[in-house]
This record gives structure tokens, C-alpha cells and sequence, in this order.
């Protein structure tokens, strides 16, 4: 069963993955847009990072709060890929990223309804049947809630009991989320269904005003975000913990003691002798 | 239970606001935070195309590119999941909106495949490959063609030329372009007639040196059967013809 720290799969930092010998990342993440359905020299790099690494997949296209149908062929080529490069753990966006059939791109939030509950949660079991495997959904940053007629949390927790589904957590969303919407972060993860965690995501991010931060992936994991994670790692079953890093990507080596921080933490309260 | 009217039209109040920059109310959102979904939506949008057409970028300038873009994003849907395939969209847009006419940039729909085609050919899945070892007697072996190629055909050399420097030099030009066997690198090469003749009678089944130069020259009207071997000796060092079948 896949534990430890893995770290997002990115080309600039392809060629040092596939060369680095030491023990963490234990597994690697990539988003499966980005090197499905392709050859040449990404997909020999692909096929060399596989290899080395454990795989997890963390979706970006999938929309899986769009208002239109599923795209189907798109899924089916994420099934394909999954059958050429076996991913242990397949996650995607509580969130839309299509509308009208036009990509965005980026993340939009869904509205926080009863209705979205019933129409997003009877969109992953269409995936998760079509899959053959339960996925994990994560809970996202936004910066403004979209004619919400329920909490956050309840939202959240709907979905994953009505699909049931996994939940991936991102914790450092959680941290965004309770700065912009002014909550309590601990008492946020304490209403989700914990024992549904399968998945962490940590990142840094970027506060651009007295009241406002920008989810970035652009920087390093913050103190108060190392602490919210150690805070909930008290309190759900070890599970893998992923080190996002999309923009300003640094050298491996300046990843490394982040890496080692979230394992430190790991090691603390869990048990990963049987980690990857 | 379907999403409703009322749900739907909020999504898609905040996405069509992302693409068109026209702000619709929407009960809860606080407009200065939805700014951030615009910005976000289209800096990253923006941002690949910028980094997938250099040179039209550069050769539009500053104004007109971000025009041409933010034009680009409100009014043509991408449909593609995959971000990297999204540029193609734009190259579409101004073949179907004919926005090379309305700039007065008559090589534009050209430059925009050129730069696409490159991007394109070197993602693009890889082929099958009959199995072929190194040429040892190029004009006595079954010849095995690199499967990963196009011709692409442009009314401006596009390829060799920029700016205004192109407008006078409107015709037929044919390019190959050709992903690497062996580095994975896209290269382009402007083809000759007996290329295209070389390409045409290899693509479906494997042929001897001898009998491609023989039909090619045939093909072309051409006799000159020592430049004709020189040419094929070097479409196997330029990795066109990857080598000898593996008999």
C-alpha cells in the first residue's frame, strides 16, 4: 500500500527525478492532461520516471462539477493511460473546469447547493464505475463562494457520502480557504469525513493582500500549514502525503528539506515502515 | 437530480465572465474576488499560448497579440482537456475568423501552423516501426521511413522568413517536418520534388534503394541518377529513412 512523501512530477525537474537515488520521494504525481495520448522524448522520460517511481495521478480536465455531460472520451483516455502507466491512486478537483464545452484551464468553484451535491456525486460514480476505482476528490481553494446555500463542509461531506468516494485533503487549501472565508481551519478538517482521507496535498502560496491568498504552488509550504498538518495527521490514518510545487520550480535538491520536514512529521504519527 | 436552471446559469455566469471579461452578477460572489478567476484563467491560457508562438507573438507586437489572444479566448471555445493541445485552438480561430486578412498580415494562418505543427509533431504518440537495423548498401536494402513525419504545404516561407520581408514572396512551398528516431528533436526541411517522390513510394511498404531512386527519378521526369543517390544517402543521415529493415 502506497505511504510516504511523493512530490509532483514535473518536467522541469523530470531529468533530476529520474536520476535521484535517495529515499524520498517515495512516489511520484503527475496530472495525466499532461502526458496522456503522447510520444517522444516526454513519454520516454514518462516511461524512465515510472519506473523509478510509484505513480499517482492528480486530474485537471475532468470538470467534475461542469454543468454538461462527461466527457467520455476523455475518460477513456484516462483509462487507457492508467492501463500503460499504473497509477496507484487517481484524484481529481472538487470543482468545474469547463463550461459550455470550452475548457478553462483553472479551477472554478462549484456552487455550494443541494442540487450540485446530487448532480457532482452522480458524476463520480459515473467515473468511478467507468474506472473500476474509487477516486479521491479534493477539496479546493476559492476566493469567493458562488450563491451558496449550504457550509463548505457540508458540501464537501455530502459528496464524498453520496458518491462514495475518497477525499483528498488538501491542506494547505484548507489554510487559504479559512484566511479568505475567515474560519477556523481545525474546525473545518474536524467536520470532514476523516475516515474518507486517502490523499494530502501540501503547497505553498502566495498572500497578495491584507485579506486575500492566492493558492500558488509557487513557493514553500508555510509554518502555520506544516502545523495544520500535524495537527490533523493526529487525527486520520496514514495515508500518502504529496509536496506540490507548480511555479518557480527550484532544483530537487531545494525540495529535499521540505520533503524530509513532511516526513519527519509523518514518521511522528504514523506508522510507514511499509511505506513505498 | 438534474442541476437546475438557476445552478447551471451561475457556473456559467462565472465562466463566461473568465473567458469574455464581461462581469455578470451572481448572488454571493464578491466581483473583487471573482477578478482573481478571470486573471487566473486567462494569464494561464495566455501564458501557453505566448509560450507556443513565439514568433507570431514577436512579429505582432505587444497590442495586437494581446488583442488577438483576448479575442481568441472570449470566442473560441477550447475543447481540448489537454492544455498543451489548447494553441491549436488559436491557429483555428484565425483561419475561421480570417484575422490574418483583418490585420493585414497575409502570412499569419501559415506562421501559426508552422509554430503549431512544430509542438504538435513533437508530442504526437509515437508510431509503429517495422524493425530496421543501420544502412549498409542504402541502394540494395529495403528501405525503412522515419513514420513520423508531415508535409505541411504554406504560401510564405514562413520557415526562412519574417515580417514584412515575407509579403512579396506569396507561392508553393513544402515542408517536411520530422521527429528525430533517436534525439526525439522536431526538424524541418523544405522538400524537393524528389523527396516528396522518395516519401510517397516508401510510406506503405518498404523498397530498395535501387527501386525508389529508379521510380522517384521516373516520378519527377528527372535522369540525374547520381545526384538522386546522393539525395536519398542523405535522407538516412538526416534520420528521414531510419535505416534497413530487420529482415
Amino acid at each position: 500500500m502506497l505511504a510516504g512523501i511523493g512530490l509532483g512530477f514535473r518536467r522541469d525537474l523530470a531529468d533530476a527525478l529520474i536520476g535521484w537515488r535517495g529515499s524520498l520521494p517515495a512516489f511520484i504525481e503527475l496530472a495525466p492532461e499532461n502526458w496522456m495520448q503522447i510520444g517522444g522524448y516526454w513519454r520516454r522520460k514518462l516511461l524512465q520516471a515510472a519506473e523509478r517511481y510509484p505513480v499517482t495521478a492528480h486530474g485537471l480536465s475532468l470538470s467534475l462539477g461542469s454543468p454538461e455531460p462527461l466527457d467520455w472520451e476523455f475518460l477513456k483516455g484516462v483509462k487507457q493511460f492508467f492501463e500503460e502507466v499504473p497509477v496507484q491512486i487517481y484524484t481529481e478537483h472538487l470543482s468545474y473546469a469547463k463550461c459550455d464545452n470550452a475548457h478553462l484551464y483553472d479551477l472554478l468553484p462549484i456552487p455550494f447547493r443541494e442540487d450540485a451535491v446530487h448532480h457532482v456525486a452522480d458524476r463520480i460514480k459515473q467515473v468511478q464505475d467507468f474506472l473500476g476505482r474509487k477516486i479521491a476528490i479534493e477539496n479546493v481553494s476559492y476566493y469567493t463562494p458562488v450563491a451558496p446555500e449550504l457550509d463548505e463542509h457540508t458540501f464537501i461531506s455530502a459528496v464524498v457520502k453520496e458518491a462514495d468516494c475518497l477525499l483528498l485533503l488538501d491542506v494547505n487549501n484548507v489554510y487559504v480557504n479559512a484566511f479568505n472565508h475567515q474560519y477556523d481551519a481545525k474546525d473545518f478538517i474536524s467536520k470532514l469525513p476523516l475516515d474518507k482521507v486517502a490523499y494530502i496535498h501540501m503547497a505553498g502560496h502566495e498572500q497578495v493582500s491584507d485579506d486575500l491568498i492566492i493558492d500558488t504552488h509557487g513557493a514553500e509550504v508555510i509554518d502555520p500549514v506544516y502545523e495544520l498538518f500535524e495537527w490533523t495527521a493526529q487525527r486520520i490514518n496514514p495515508v500518502p502525503v504529496l509536496l506540490e510545487r507548480d511555479f518557480n520550480i527550484p532544483d530537487l535538491e531545494e525540495l529535499l528539506p521540505e520533503l524530509g520536514r513532511l516526513n519527519a512529521i509523518a514518521t511522528r504519527h504514523w506508522d510507514l515502515r511499509n511505506a513505498a | 437530480m438534474p442541476l437546475s436552471e438557476e445552478t447551471r446559469k451561475f457556473q456559467t455566469s462565472l465562466a463566461d465572465y473568465c473567458r469574455d471579461n464581461t462581469y455578470r452578477e451572481v448572488p454571493g460572489v464578491n466581483s473583487d474576488r471573482a477578478k482573481q478567476y478571470r486573471r487566473l484563467v486567462f494569464n494561464g491560457v495566455k501564458s501557453a499560448l505566448n509560450s507556443a508562438y513565439p514568433i507570431a507573438k514577436e512579429t505582432l507586437g505587444k497590442e495586437r497579440w494581446d488583442e488577438f489572444v483576448t479575442e481568441f479566448f472570449a470566442r473560441y471555445p477550447s475543447s481540448s482537456p489537454q492544455l498543451w493541445k489548447m494553441p491549436r485552438g488559436l491557429y483555428e480561430f484565425a483561419v475561421e475568423s480570417r484575422y490574418a486578412e483583418m490585420m493585414g498580415l497575409p502570412y499569419l494562418n501559415d506562421l501559426l501552423l508552422f509554430e503549431w505543427i512544430e509542438i504538435e509533431m513533437f508530442m504526437r504518440p509515437d508510431s509503429e516501426i517495422a524493425p530496421y537495423r543501420a544502412c549498409q548498401d542504402v541502394l540494395n536494402e529495403h528501405l525503412v521511413l522515419n513514420p513520423d513525419f508531415q508535409v505541411v504545404q504554406l504560401s510564405y516561407p514562413v520557415f526562412k522568413l519574417k515580417g514584412a520581408d515575407l509579403l512579396d514572396k506569396r507561392g508553393n512551398y513544402f515542408l517536411l517536418v520530422y521527429r528525430s528516431a533517436s534525439t526525439q528533436k522536431v526538424w524541418f526541411s523544405e522538400l524537393s520534388p524528389f523527396v516528396v517522390a522518395v516519401l510517397e513510394l516508401l510510406k506503405d511498404d518498404p523498397l530498395t534503394g535501387h527501386d525508389v531512386v529508379e521510380a522517384a527519378l521516373a516520378f519527377i521526369g528527372s535522369s540525374d541518377e547520381t545526384g538522386a543517390k546522393e539525395a536519398l544517402q542523405q535522407l538516412v543521415s538526416d534520420e528521414i529513412i531510419l535505416g534497413a529493415l530487420d529482415e
